[in-house]
């Protein structure tokens, strides 16, 4: 044992000769300031930490004690330790020993050090209530000697048993932020919390310790050193007025602020009550794709195992469940099949439906990279982006009949005979069905239907089945909600037959989601499915088992079914994390309404908005620069985040607060840290087996899902002989057709980078709010001289179910009969979201 | 060689970075890392920092074990420690609307910055005299007065660097106060200011003066050095071809078409000084923060009536490009305003930096 | 060494209402003795509504009546709104002057002519009162101005007093009439038909929206003016006023320390297009 904790035995043996009975040994480790905080404290009358003890906080349940410690002496021990430690005194009189040491003057090992010195205080004092905190970096582990003596049988709890036990508890606990103090570097790094991409950055601080901003891992594969105009300038949303930074109950007809007992209890007991009314299915839960990995898992847990329901969904239903879906039915997951590296490699890329270089900068990055290998990019996207302007090929395709050319190519491919047929194994049911129609999509229909000349069809095709390594990007632009899965079942189909459905470099990369909606489908926030996207239905009882739920899950309702239910009634409580479901649905005044009648509405935000202000129980959350998880990016990479910088106020990271709820509704489980909930995540959810944050190989870049058996560093690659099952992807009659005398044009919606989708963080930042303060309509000329509108005046959009106030721009480079707006608070409001497409008339 | 008024003339094979006047001495690194010790305690630091996944960034030190003298170019340049990405200019808090108290920010603190690369320094040299023009920026320039910059030399630039073609490195001769060079188990320290011989002063004995072989190991470093570049960039063809205005329109709609306005290369170059000003306020209290910002993005010069002089990417590229290479040149004295430092060809998504720009004009033909 | 960025305190002495955006601020300094900084014709302040921002005004007074500040404000963004909101009293911040003069002195003993459009007459204003109050130094004084609609009119009792004098000739137009308006109705330029100017000896200074300046300075090219008698304001995002900032930068000058005052020959000669 060495000096530092000699000196803390020593003052702990003034305790234990006053007959203290509880005593708390509390360590905190300020990396910023580079000291160690230590905490001694005569415990007998409640429950210390250190947080507890820096907010001064009084000791509650006081008892009369007849121990004096004698502070004379306990000064003087305490001053012959070169002044580090320093007496204080409690609120009725206890001792408080306090202690700052610089963290580069501690030589060897703290935490080996501790955990002997503590153990040998048990050893010897079997009955003293020894509680131990250590605090690294936002998180902490405690325990109480107590609990470690009731988990061990009777006969073995005498002193040098117990005081074993207790050696190898400290330790264990340790290991764990062992390797915080193990890396000599002051910094910890985070994942950008905007789009799908994932960049890792560094944080900047101020002299004074405020977060001023982020800059770029050039190590890391996804960041590479750059980073978008989002990442550089949005952390100052984090210290905006805006935020909730305390809990807050209705009463009273409004909403005061409460502590997390209060606001727990009153969700925990509502919540109780609903579902004692009403049962399980009366009660629907949303989760969020821009929280992390832990936050969904533990939501999709509380929702099935605590209250026993299936309804939990995403906001991601209207935009990328879909693609998810198809992809998990064609291949057997749900993501993306190649990976970020694999582009820059691609002799051709086919970018349908996603302006890259706003929404994913980093796949838009490694585009340029394959074009600058003289690669082939075809862009099928009805507007000019900045990325067309780059493309070997711009399909200026009428929108939604993406089906169309997809399905001309595979009829194509399939006459002429171009297709992998080794792939195909002999009698493949899919592939039959698709040969039999084949006759009925020829070039010719896919021409007239999406305008894309069948030559450079034809040459597309060609050229699909000619190279080796083909990547398909695709973004939500594909359609709208109720034909998404079709069409990209035809696009898997299509990349399955000419041999690049992820395989030798190729596949599908998803791109234009949040940053973690790839990681919140994997979690299981999700109606249908389990974790690892297994259909509920028709899963087998192992995978079930695996889950370890109290109840078996079942069939719930999806998010639109649950926003219907709310409507309707049916649905009496709604637990909202991080989706504000009246953001582009302030005009439907009977969904509002509808809201408001809910027995109970928990909302669990950073920023206060028009639904918290009329939630029951508003949770505050922490920013994703205040907490840690993981997140899972566009290319299944799960990478790790850390705090940057310490909580506001008294909000809490959403998994803690799911947790807590979960915990006052009487669950079971314990976790301590978020790394708890990631073990778990570890050992449950299909591919996130190298999650486990006790591996040794988990390095700093993350790992792609699935990790290889022997725990490399994993591959970008599936499977090498995988085999996809060919779904139905033909469009039906009548499909695509929208527009009419009426609504003559078609209006497609997208989103501005600075503008991140409903702004709610990115209109925050100076910055970016600067960038794009006004969304306008873009109108063909033609079609403003149909409307006789001029530029730059301002317009009403009408559509079936609105009007939308905007002003227009005349654009060429769009084609006549297409329109286009981004999502913009001030101008770009509309409903619902998750519909792509439009038709509409404008007047001036 | 022999001096003709006074001015040295050198030829080939003469280390131009010497200077007569300069104190040369070396140290044995071991040793050089007890006045490191020593400097710590009296002074603030800052200094390149190896990140746990091998990255180097400067950073303030807390910790002296902290500090990495490792080859390779630290993340960031070094002008976040003087022209601040986030800076309280001062804070203000009203009394009712008919008063306000204001509160100055605290005085700039003296520090040590070790390890400083010599693009960065130039760059650090290039802003202070940015700011000292006509309104001197105090902000700004006393904290560069304040700080000791111990530069460090490079003797292995990356694919990315070609400071040797804007005169900015790998080694400099002058901006510093002292300046390192490896030589394997020793530093030479060259000291170049009073203050830097001052603040060295008390660890005089563990310091030998350079004898003939080390200026001659020196030598041949330098020119060892110069060989491993691999990239070559021709600045002065560049301003010349920018400032004729010989540069065809086409070459910048592609590079306008290329460049994404994401600010990456703003932001990482040494020399970009472009800033944002805003109030921020809580309740009856505020702060005026000053903030980095960015002339590649479309809302910089875009005025209140929504008229932008610098509607496309292609206008800001040409602006960005024009002030680097040309205005610089004929306001400072004919210093590049591109400090080679390659910052900018790392972290550009799409090939749309200055290197690629002046090597660009090479094979284009211009007007 | 003071901090450039920080402003001086300002009291507000009165607001005049101009038109229903626009108003009129007089400011002076809080500094004890009331003393004013010496300024000329053409500079503008930095005026800080504080929580707000800070943005640039042209100082519409005249140093030759100079207790106080002038600055004319049109409700536009989050700091114009700010100060809109200022009652007398009210305390402001002020940085400057900045900026460059217009040539009061290097014009003396021409003819002037003045074209101001809309909210462009306020750096004009103070140019004209300098002139007024020294009115044996130049020659003939001409000032046409020329309003969207009657109600845009800013400085209306002013006008009036110009189009009084005897020893100016003001003529005003306004792009759409009114049932209560009868004067001429047209574009300022229509203007320059009325009056007869000697080129070879005027200057001639103008500002307003950038496209009337364009229309103006075609017609004044036309009547035969040299471009380096032409003198116009550059209009630009400006920040920080002292160079720094970057925002007005245009070719190699700024917009706030080299300008904002240009004569068209300098403005031909930048290398880039303002």
């Amino acid at each position: 044992m060495f000096g530092l904790s000699l000196h803390i035995l020593d003052l702990i043996e003034h305790f234990i000769q006053a007959h203290v009975s509880a005593l708390s040994v509390a360590v905190e480790c300020d990396r910023a300031n580079g000291i160690l905080k230590i905490l001694l404290k005569d415990n007998s009358t409640g429950v210390a930490s250190v947080s507890d003890a820096a907010k001064g906080s009084p000791l509650k349940h006081m008892k009369n004690s007849s121990r004096e410690i004698d502070l004379k002496r306990l000064n003087d021990t305490a001053s012959k330790t070169d002044g580090i430690f320093k007496i204080g005194k409690g609120e009725v009189g206890e001792a408080i020993v306090t202690g700052t040491v610089k963290l580069d003057s501690i030589k060897g090992d703290i935490h080996d050090d501790l955990a002997v010195m503590l153990s040998s205080i048990v050893c010897t004092n079997p009955d003293l209530d020894l509680t131990f905190e250590f605090r690294i970096c936002e998180e902490n582990c405690s325990m109480r000697v107590s609990d470690i003596k009731n988990r061990l049988p009777p006969e073995k709890s005498g002193g040098l048993t117990l005081a074993r036990a207790v050696q190898e508890k400290i330790k264990a606990e340790l290991e764990v932020f062992k390797e915080f103090q193990e890396r000599r570097s002051i910094l910890n790094f985070t994942v950008c919390p905007f789009c799908s991409c994932g960049c890792q950055a560094i944080p900047r601080k101020s002299v004074q310790g405020n977060l001023t901003g982020l800059v770029p891992s050039r190590r890391h594969p996804v960041s590479a050193g750059s980073l978008c105009i989002r990442g550089w300038n949005s952390v100052d949303y984090i210290y905006h007025p805006d935020r909730i930074d305390a809990p807050m109950i209705k009463k009273d007809g409004g909403q005061i602020r409460c502590t997390w007992k209060e606001a727990l209890e009153t969700a925990a007991e509502d919540l109780k009550n609903v579902l004692h009314k009403w049962g399980p299915d009366s009660i629907g839960f949303i989760g969020s794709p821009r929280c992390s990995n832990e936050d969904n898992y533990l939501l999709m847990k509380m929702a099935r195992q605590v209250v026993g329901t299936g309804n939990i969904d995403t906001g991601s239903r209207l935009t990328y469940s879909p693609i998810f879906e198809a992809l998990y039915d064609s291949y057997g997951i749900g993501a993306s099949t190649t990976s970020l590296e694999n582009v820059s490699e691609a002799e051709l890329i086919l970018l349908v439906g996603a302006d890259v270089t706003g929404c994913s900068p980093k796949a838009a990055s490694r585009i340029f990279q394959a074009l600058n290998r003289k690669a082939t990019l075809i862009v099928v996207d009805p507007r000019c982006t900045k990325i067309a302007k780059q493309a070997t090929h711009h399909w200026k395709i009428r929108p939604g009949s993406d089906a169309y050319w997809i399905s001309g190519m595979i009829s194509y491919l399939i006459k002429e005979n171009k297709v992998r047929a080794d792939l195909l194994g002999g009698e493949n049911a899919g592939f039959m069905e698709l040969k039999k129609e084949a006759g009925l999509f020829p070039m010719s229909l896919a021409e007239t239907k999406t305008w894309i000349p069948e030559d450079s069809l034809r040459m597309a095709a060609d050229l699909l089945a000619s190279v080796k390594k083909a990547v398909f990007i695709l973004g939500d632009g594909i359609g709208s909600f109720d034909e998404m899965k079709k069409t990209v079942y035809g696009l898997a189909n299509l990349a399955f037959i000419t041999g690049h459905g992820g395989r030798n470099g190729s596949g599908i990369l998803v791109v234009g989601g949040e940053n973690n909606t790839q990681g919140a489908w994997d979690m299981g926030a999700l109606p249908d499915r389990l974790p690892g996207g297994i259909p509920i239905a028709g899963c087998d009882v192992e995978t079930r088992a695996r889950l370890n739920f109290r109840m078996p899950p079942t069939v719930g309702q999806d998010y639109r079914q649950i926003l219907h239910g709310v409507m309707s009634g049916d649905i009496r409580a709604l637990y909202v994390m991080g989706e504000n479901l009246l953001a582009f649905h302030e005009e439907d005044k009977a969904f509002s309404d509808a809201l408001g009648r809910l027995e109970l509405l928990v909302v669990q935000e950073i920023f206060s908005n028009p639904l918290t202000a009329m939630a029951t129980v508003v949770f505050p959350a922490s920013a994703p620069y205040e907490r840690a998880g993981t997140v899972t990016n566009l290319e299944r990479r799960v990478q790790r985040f850390q705090p940057i910088v310490k909580s506001r106020g008294d909000t809490r990271p959403d998994w803690e607060i799911i947790y807590n709820l979960s915990k006052a509704m009487g669950a079971g489980f314990t976790y301590r840290t978020v790394w708890d909930v990631n073990a778990e995540i570890a050992s449950c959810v299909p591919f996130y087996e190298g999650l486990n944050p006790r591996l040794p190989a988990n390095d700093e870049n993350g790992f792609l899902w699935p990790k290889s058996a022997k725990n490399e560093n994993s591959q970008p690659r599936l499977r090498q002989n995988w085999e996809g099952t060919i779904h139905g992807s033909y469009p039906q009659e009548g499909y695509g057709e929208e527009t009419d005398e009426e609504f003559p044009v078609v209006l497609i919606l997208g989103r501005l980078p600075s503008f991140w989708n409903t702004g709610t963080r990115s209109s925050r930042c100076p910055l970016l709010h600067r960038e794009e303060n006004r969304s306008h309509l873009q109108l063909h000329p033609y079609d403003a001289n149909r409307f006789q509108v001029r530029e730059g005046e301002k317009v009403r959009i009408i559509h079936r179910s609105g009007i939308i106030h905007t002003s227009a721009v005349l654009k060429e480079d769009l084609p006549a009969g297409v329109a286009f707006l981004a999502l913009h608070s001030v101008d770009g409001r509309f409903a619902p979201t998750g519909v792509r497409r439009i038709p509409i008339w404008v007047e001036s | 060689m022999f001096a003709v008024n006074k001015i040295p003339i050198s030829g080939l094979g003469e280390d131009r970075t010497i200077k007569e006047k300069h104190m040369i001495s070396t140290i044995l690194k071991d040793d050089f890392f007890t006045v490191l010790r020593g400097l710590a305690k009296t002074s603030r630091m800052i200094a390149p920092v190896m990140l746990s996944n091998g990255e180097l960034l400067y950073d303030r030190i807390q910790c002296i074990e902290d500090v990495s003298l490792q080859p390779g170019i630290p993340i960031m340049s070094a002008k976040e420690f003087f022209f601040s990405s986030c800076e309280e200019l001062f804070r203000f808090k009203r009394i009712g609307t008919d008063a306000i108290d204001f509160v100055q920010p605290e005085e700039a603190e003296a520090c040590v910055f070790l390890g400083i690369r010599s693009c960065d320094l130039n760059g650090v040299r290039y802003l202070e005299r940015f700011y000292k023009r006509k309104f001197n920026d105090t902000t700004v320039t006393k904290k560069i007065e304040k700080t000791v910059f111990i530069s460090l030399g490079c003797l292995d630039p990356g694919e990315q660097c070609f400071c040797a073609c804007c005169d900015s490195g790998p080694f400099l001769s002058d901006g510093f106060d002292a300046q390192l060079t490896d030589l394997d188990n020793r530093w030479m320290v060259e000291i170049a200011t009073a203050r830097a011989e001052t603040l060295l002063r008390p660890y005089d004995n563990l310091f030998t003066p350079a004898t003939d072989a080390d200026l001659n190991e020196r030598k041949n470093i330098l020119s060892c050095v110069d060989s491993k570049f691999t990239r070559r960039s021709f600045m002065a063809m560049g301003v010349k071809k920018v400032s004729l205005g010989a540069v065809e329109e086409e070459v910048w709609e592609a590079f306008g078409d290329r460049c994404i306005s994401c600010g990456s290369c703003v932001f990482v170059c040494p020399t970009c000084s472009c800033f944002n000003v805003l109030d921020r306020e809580i309740g009856e209290e505020g702060v005026r923060l000053r903030t980095w910002d960015a002339c590649s993005y479309s809302g910089f010069t875009r005025e209140v009536s929504g008229h932008n002089p610098r509607p496309r990417a292609a206008d800001r590229l040409k602006r960005r490009f024009f002030h680097k290479l040309s205005y610089q040149t004929t306001k400072d004295s004919g210093r590049l305003g591109c400090m080679g430092c390659g910052r900018c060809v790392v972290s550009c998504p799409s090939l749309a930096d200055i290197s690629t720009f002046v090597t660009t004009l090479r094979s284009v033909r211009t007007v | 060494m003071e901090n450039i960025y920080m402003p001086l305190k300002a009291r507000v002495v009165s607001v005049t209402n101009e038109t229903p955006d626009v108003k009129t601020f007089k400011l002076r300094l809080d500094n004890g003795d009331g003393a004013c900084i010496p300024f000329l014709p053409g500079n503008f302040l930095e005026v800080s509504s504080f929580g707000a921002g800070e943005a640039p005004f042209c100082i519409s007074s005249s140093p030759t009546r100079n207790d106080a500040f002038d600055i004319t404000v049109r409700s536009v963004g989050s700091v114009t709104s700010g100060l809109h909101k200022m009652k007398p009293q009210d305390i402001v911040g002020i940085r400057g002057p900045f900026g460059n003069h217009f040539p009061c002195s290097a014009v003396q003993g021409r003819d002037i002519l003045f074209v101001g459009g809309g909210i462009g007459l306020p750096p004009l204003r103070s140019l004209i009162h300098y002139m007024l109050d020294n009115r044996d130094d130049y020659g003939d004084i001409t000032i046409l101005y020329g309003a969207r609609t009657p109600d845009d009119r800013v400085y209306k009792r002013e006008l009036d007093q110009w189009a009084g004098r005897k020893d100016v000739l003001f003529l005003e137009t306004v792009d759409v009439g009114s049932k209560s308006w009868s004067g001429r109705v047209g574009v300022v330029t229509i203007l320059f038909d009325e009056i007869f100017v000697r080129p070879k000896i005027t200057t001639a200074f103008t500002c307003g929206p950038p496209v009337m300046i364009k229309f103006v300075i075609q017609g004044l090219l036309k009547m035969g003016f040299r471009p380096d008698n032409i003198v116009t304001t550059l209009e630009r995002y400006m920040k920080c006023g002292v160079g720094k900032c970057g925002h007005c930068a245009v070719g190699e000058k700024y917009a706030c320390t080299d300008g904002p005052v240009f004569t068209f020959a300098d403005i031909q000669k930048l290398s880039e297009k303002p």
